[in-house]
């Protein structure tokens, strides 16, 4: 249990403010599993107590008999109740669910995609993919290979300047995923390990530090790419045509639309800049190496 | 949608539409502010939606053979079939309105 | 460990209700706050155009600048999906000769009156002839409206009791259309006449049809003090008070307002409406029209009731006995609307399905 001087300590009280990304975040809960959540995962982010923020995420327990028989964590952010009570055992996974809400709905200053971003050189790579077709993993595994990780939810593009900004962010893993990146790096940090509502294990990955201190750098969009895993499948990189790209990505964005013309304008333009392609793979050190060689060319 | 309506009427555009192309494809990309929808469609899709906002309130059976003309094809059936479904998809996505009887 | 408090703010809001400028010294975390609770009582349009007022915080720090960018988009965005909902409508009735007025949140927005700017609207209302919902029905049918899955009680409690179509909801947008015919219920005790209404509609520049402006004011009265929930009532008396300000400028208003009143057998809901407007915000109500409004009075004791009742309902349920206010405003909209053998047996199923 954290040291009364800490920030944490505020968690239940006034709350604390964390700066994620472009973000500050006001966080209260009275969990326990909230505060071991964010004190294992978020050490390298910068925490103060105080009001305030982009985003307002309150995780707390039911009242009555529900706060200690089967406890439930509800989450309320900036007054609004987007989920369900979850199992108690779940609540720091709901403050990132909570978050993702946050950003992907909320219509901030920037034009939110939902997709992996990872950055080598300058240049940023876009991964756009449904669930379960191993965005994730691709990018974790990215992350500790050489790339550094702006996210693994969302592509923050600032309208005005056509750039990517960071929202590094504890990686979200499920099932086999787990196990793949466990053994990828000796200094792999996991968060709690759970089972969620649809029966999928998960956990969360720390992020490398680096990708947090250097939180504030941003970044031009050079690729995107549609990745799928598919057993057996030799790693195939193929040009997508940027119409279709430029569908899949106001697919992805739910509040492109809310910048209006402009929120469009942006997305447009950031296609317009990058090299386009689908992948097909089923070896990830093979595709490391391929988009490794993409990004030296 | 009922079949006489669509014959009769004139067609134009809607306003503030944005239209984007990329020279690696034939396709285009139209954004509609009003409804903030993005839709992927044909070059021909395209050229229909010209040939309503250059200004002339064509009726359907005018834009047949203008579009005929334009994709160097035949004013055949399957051609007049395949312009009134694609207007159709342009009047309930809103990119193209009927001028009022 | 303490409980964590997440009760919106509504004593802040209420503060910048009845006075816009108290925003000016406002700390951001309050007014964020202020955001918060504006959003949950449907006010957000409200407050976001009191910030272009230029009201404002001082020295707001980023991330305060940064939400007022994101509720401006957001409201916005609102507004736009109404008028998109309203031209979509216009197309499906195009050439039908067909008459169709909009209520409420769509018709302030088509009519650009105050309380439609950046207003969140739920469902579109429109009001049609008795005679011809049928033909309604088959039009927007025709245009992608449907029909939901609806249970054998919940299908009789639209057709047969309420005498309304059950919301048609569109098959692609998922936007929902209300199909009126009246704007009580037929079971209510009171009884506005649906034809005054549609005689006296205005059409806009556009071709779509409103309310004239008593008729709006005298609605907007009657949704509040008999369809009411108390979610909706402090954003029902902003409407009304920035409804009766806004017609008001013009004294043939008033005038035609204390005719329509009796007319449309809705003087008791006016009474109220003007009382609260006039109590909560200072609403100006010229002389003559205070005199009538004597004679649309109820008792004192009923008086005195509904005082406490609209006071609880525009603090929102912060205490033991608002909560109470709550569920007798709750109780008393819908004994307005059934016959009370009727209302046990409705309550009784509604809480059912909730569980």
């Amino acid at each position: 249990m954290p040291s009364p001087s800490s920030p944490l300590a505020c968690l239940a009280t006034s709350g604390v403010q964390v700066a994620i990304g472009p973000f500050l975040v006001r966080v209260r809960s009275d969990l326990n599993g909230v505060h071991e959540y964010l004190h294992h995962l978020y050490g390298d982010f910068q925490v103060a107590a105080g009001e305030g923020g982009h985003f307002d995420i309150a995780v707390v327990s039911s009242r009555g008999v529900r706060r200690w028989v089967r406890p439930q964590a509800n989450l309320v952010v900036n007054g609004e109740r987007p989920f369900l009570p979850l199992p108690g055992k779940l609540a720091g996974a709901g403050f990132e669910w909570s978050l993702n809400w946050c950003v992907g709905n909320q219509a901030p200053r920037w034009v939110a995609v939902h997709a992996a971003v990872v950055e080598r050189g300058g240049r940023a790579l876009i991964l756009s993919a449904e669930s379960g077709a191993g965005k994730s993993t691709l990018c974790a595994a990215l992350a500790l290979n050489g790339w550094r990780l702006f996210s693994d939810e969302f592509a923050l593009i600032d309208p005005d300047t056509g750039r990517l900004t960071p929202l590094p962010r504890p990686v979200s893993l499920k099932n086999a995923s787990i196990e793949i990146i466990r053994g990828r790096g000796a200094d792999v940090v996991f968060g709690p390990q759970g089972v969620d509502i649809e029966g999928a294990r998960f956990v969360h990955m720390k992020p490398p530090v680096q990708s947090v201190r250097r939180g504030l750098e941003d970044a031009r969009p050079a690729w995107v790419i549609l990745p799928r895993w598919v057993t057996g499948r030799p790693t195939t990189l193929e040009p997508l045509p940027k119409a279709h790209a430029l569908l899949r990505m106001t697919d992805q964005s739910f509040n492109y639309n809310h910048l209006g013309t402009k929120g469009f304008a942006c997305v447009a333009d950031l296609v317009r800049q990058c090299d386009c392609y689908t992948l097909e793979y089923s070896d990830l050190d093979d595709v490391l190496i391929r988009l490794e060689s993409l990004a030296s060319s | 949608m009922r079949e006489s309506l669509t014959d009769d009427l004139r067609w134009r555009s809607a306003v503030d539409l944005v239209w984007t192309h990329y020279e690696d494809s034939e396709d285009w990309v139209v954004f509609h502010p009003q409804s903030g929808d993005v839709y992927l469609v044909t070059a021909a899709a395209h050229t229909l939606w010209s040939l309503i906002a250059d200004g002339t309130a064509p009726t359907l059976k005018q834009l047949i053979p203008a579009l005929a003309a334009a994709l160097n094809r035949a004013p055949d059936d399957q051609l007049a079939a395949v312009t009134r479904d694609t207007l159709g998809f342009m009047d309930r996505a809103g990119l193209v309105r009927p001028i009022s009887l | 460990m303490p409980h964590v408090n997440v009760a919106p703010d509504y004593e802040v809001l209420a503060r910048v209700l009845r006075d816009p400028t108290t925003i000016d010294r406002l700390s951001p975390e309050a007014f964020s706050r202020a955001l918060d609770a504006a959003q949950r009582a449907r006010l957000l349009g409200w407050l976001v155009e009191q910030v272009r007022a230029g009201h404002v915080p001082a020295a707001p720090p980023e991330w305060l600048r940064d939400r007022l960018v994101t509720v401006d988009a957001l409201t916005t965005g609102y507004e736009r999906a109404v008028r998109w909902e309203i031209d979509r409508l216009r197309r499906a009735f195009l050439d039908t000769g067909q008459m169709w007025v909009l209520l409420k949140g769509a018709g302030y927005i088509a009519a650009g009156l105050p309380p439609g700017r950046g207003r969140r609207v739920a469902d579109i209302d429109i009001l049609v002839p008795r005679a011809d919902l049928g033909r309604v029905e088959q039009i927007l049918q025709d245009n992608g409206w449907e029909f939901p899955e609806l249970n054998a009680y919940d299908n009789r409690y639209y057709r047969e009791w309420m005498h309304e179509l059950p919301p048609m909801v569109h098959r692609d947008r998922r936007s929902v259309v209300d199909v009126h015919h009246g704007i009580l219920p037929r079971t209510s005790r009171l009884k506005p006449a649906p034809d005054r209404l549609l005689q006296q509609a205005e059409t806009l520049g556009d071709g779509v049809r409103v309310l004239a402006p008593a008729h709006i004011v005298l609605h907007a009265a009657a949704h509040l003090f008999h369809d009411g929930e108390i979610a909706g009532a402090i954003r029902d008396l902003v409407d009304l008070d920035q409804l009766l300000r806004w017609f008001g400028r013009d004294e043939r208003f008033w005038k035609r307002l204390v005719e329509e009143t009796p007319a449309m057998d809705l003087a008791r809901p006016l009474y109220y409406a003007l009382r609260y407007s006039h109590r909560w915000f200072g609403t100006p109500v010229p002389d003559a029209v205070t005199a009538a409004m004597r004679t649309w009075a109820p008792p004192a004791p009923v008086r005195r009731l509904m005082d406490v009742l609209v006071d609880g309902a525009m603090m929102g349920t912060t205490g033991h006995s608002a909560s109470a206010s709550v569920f007798a405003l709750y109780v008393r909209s819908h004994w307005l609307k059934m016959p009370p053998f009727l209302v046990v047996r409705h309550l009784l199923r509604k809480s059912l399905q909730r569980d």
